[in-house]
């Protein structure tokens, strides 16, 4: 059905490969950093109310996601969840990219007062307190530092930007410089355990890779993978409707940040403009001790990402494997349904005007109602949620650090 | 990938046109970042170079790909340039790099950085053409004259 030019084209979104490797992450790889990860993911003993986990906001049976408009940890969040469904392949992370890394990514919520609305202090004083994830971590990293005493260790604290009467804060500024340190390696190692459980958290056996490897050694069965309707959505995807010019390559995402006109809510979200910004000067960045390559490539990656790019209100091009099971859409959850999403691109009912100094990408691509049927079709074929039961749960406790 | 049109350089990108103009870049003001740790240049045979012709009287304009064997889409890359006069290298006071996709009104989300090799020769890291379509690299020489700007066309 497709044409020769059309397998061609379809050859350039799959497969996809391993994630990238992270040489920020020196355990990126390591399956007990992993597995501690996986424990530390699903445990909600390091949020301030005891009943956030990162899996509140990326339930794996919600694609990773929560199913909400907007996101709900401790308090309400101004932006949706992103899925965790390859993440571990971003350039850049959260919806406006202000991390770098998947492991400093990892750090962002916990000190976020709307989803954990931890501390560094208080994220580090838990895993003390708690002897098997002590020696969980201690196979992983070497020994666990002493943080018993609390003149030198207050039970709380962090850095909290322009509120230096904070009494997070204020307990941070007590501590000695070495000290900080110390909480500063543990809680980003902590990060990095997560980044290794989510690493793994990958899709892509769907049925379009299936049926590429069909048009590879020429197999019906594999060729039976993608209905004809799909088909037709794959050339309206990379053809009249052109998604792929912005849903790129395998990950089905050019990994940078766009405005897609989607009407947002009260008050500008500046999106990627603030979040270079914030990524230029995080002390965790990958130009930070932190980074365990030394910082050499990151500090480069950093140099030459501009500031003054960016119009307000662009976000990252989000991956579209698993696209169906992931909804609502947008940064603010605007959309409910893939067929709305369709349909917005189709007509742009609703759009917000385009910025005169912004890109020239959307218009309407005025599909028929036959020809967005294809289009989901086609985005419904690229769901593959064949991982392992035994990562979509805490792990058991003979298998984690309680062992 | 379509194929404009063919050029010296075997691979499957087309290298569709090469202007000269005196005219100021659209994209984006880039910065001056310090150098990158100059890595070798490839032996001199094992890349061919493209030929880029500037308005500027006799003047040559030669680059290549230097860590990949083709233009790759939404992946950095280096590349050398080499100005000429005649058949001589040439000084400049500066070389910068400008992206531009005409179609889509934007250009790189990253500026590359531009370090000199020698004479009129010159290296460029950090090259990121991040979407499919038509882009305009703007290769901006500064000498004594003022500014050429060369450009090269690539049709990812």
């Amino acid at each position: 059905m497709l044409t020769p030019e059309q397998i061609e084209l379809a050859r350039e979104f799959s497969p996809l490969p391993e994630p990238p490797a992270d040489p920020t992450n020196a355990v990126y790889e390591d399956l007990d950093a992993a597995l501690l990860g996986q424990a530390l993911f699903f445990d909600t003993r390091f949020s301030s109310n005891g009943e956030v986990s990162c899996a509140t906001c990326h339930e794996p049976a919600l694609g990773f996601g929560d199913g909400r408009k907007l996101a709900k940890g401790v308090a309400h969040h101004p932006r949706h969840s992103m899925t965790l469904w390859n993440v571990a392949y971003n350039r850049w992370f959260f919806w406006d990219g202000r991390k770098d890394s998947l492991w400093s990514q990892a750090l962002g919520p916990l000190e976020d007062a709307r989803e954990h609305g931890s501390s560094r202090l208080e994220i580090v004083h838990a895993l003390a307190d708690a002897p098997e994830l002590v020696r969980a971590y201690t196979e992983v990293f070497g020994a666990f530092p002493n943080v018993s005493d609390s003149s030198r260790f207050p039970a709380a604290g962090r850095p909290v930007a322009e509120q230096p009467r904070h009494p997070h804060q204020v307990a941070w500024d007590t501590m000695s410089a070495d000290d900080q340190r110390t909480v500063n390696r543990v809680f980003t190692n902590f990060g990095k355990l997560l980044a290794a459980y989510q690493r793994q958290l990958v899709s892509r056996r769907a049925p379009f890779d299936v049926f590429v490897e069909g048009l590879a050694d020429n197999d019906p069965e594999k060729l039976a993978a993608l209905s004809p309707s799909a088909q037709r959505g794959f050339t309206l995807f990379a053809g009249k409707a052109a998604c792929h010019i912005c849903h790129d390559g395998p990950t089905f995402s050019d990994l940078e940040f766009h405005s897609n006109r989607v009407a947002t809510g009260e008050g500008v979200d500046p999106g990627r403009a603030l979040g270079v910004l914030q990524l230029k000067v995080d002390p965790f960045n990958g130009a930070s001790e932190f980074a365990d390559d030394g910082g050499a490539r990151a500090t480069r990656k950093l140099q030459i990402t501009p500031r003054g790019w960016h119009i307000p209100g662009e976000f990252k091009t989000p991956s579209l494997r698993n696209v169906a099971v992931t909804a609502p859409y947008m940064h603010e959850g605007q959309i409910a349904t893939l067929a709305e999403v369709v349909h917005f691109y189709s007509t742009l009912e609703g759009a917000a005007p385009p910025d005169p100094k912004g890109e020239k990408l959307i218009t309407a691509v005025q599909l028929t109602d036959a020809e967005q049927a294809d289009l989901i079709a086609f985005l419904e074929s690229l769901t593959d949620e064949s991982l392992p039961a035994e990562l979509r749960a805490a792990p058991a406790p003979a298998d984690n650090a309680t062992r | 990938m379509r194929h404009v049109s063919v050029s010296s350089f075997l691979v499957r990108f087309g290298v569709l046109l090469v202007l000269a103009a005196g005219f100021a870049c659209q994209s984006d003001v880039a910065k001056q970042v310090p150098p990158a740790p100059v890595e070798p240049a490839p032996a001199e045979e094992t890349v061919s170079w493209n030929e880029a012709t500037s308005d500027v009287p006799a003047r040559k304009v030669q680059w290549r790909v230097i860590d990949h064997d083709e233009v790759p889409r939404n992946e950095a890359f280096s590349m050398e340039v080499r100005v000429l006069s005649g058949e001589s290298p040439t000084s400049l006071q500066r070389l910068d790099l400008k992206g531009w996709m005409p179609d889509h009104g934007h250009g790189f989300v990253q500026d590359p950085s531009v370090s000199t090799l020698d004479i009129g020769h010159y290296r460029v890291d950090g090259v990121l053409l991040h979407m499919r379509g038509t882009w305009e690299l703007r290769l901006q020489l500064f000498d004594a004259n003022g500014l050429d700007v060369v450009v090269i066309e690539l049709e990812l």
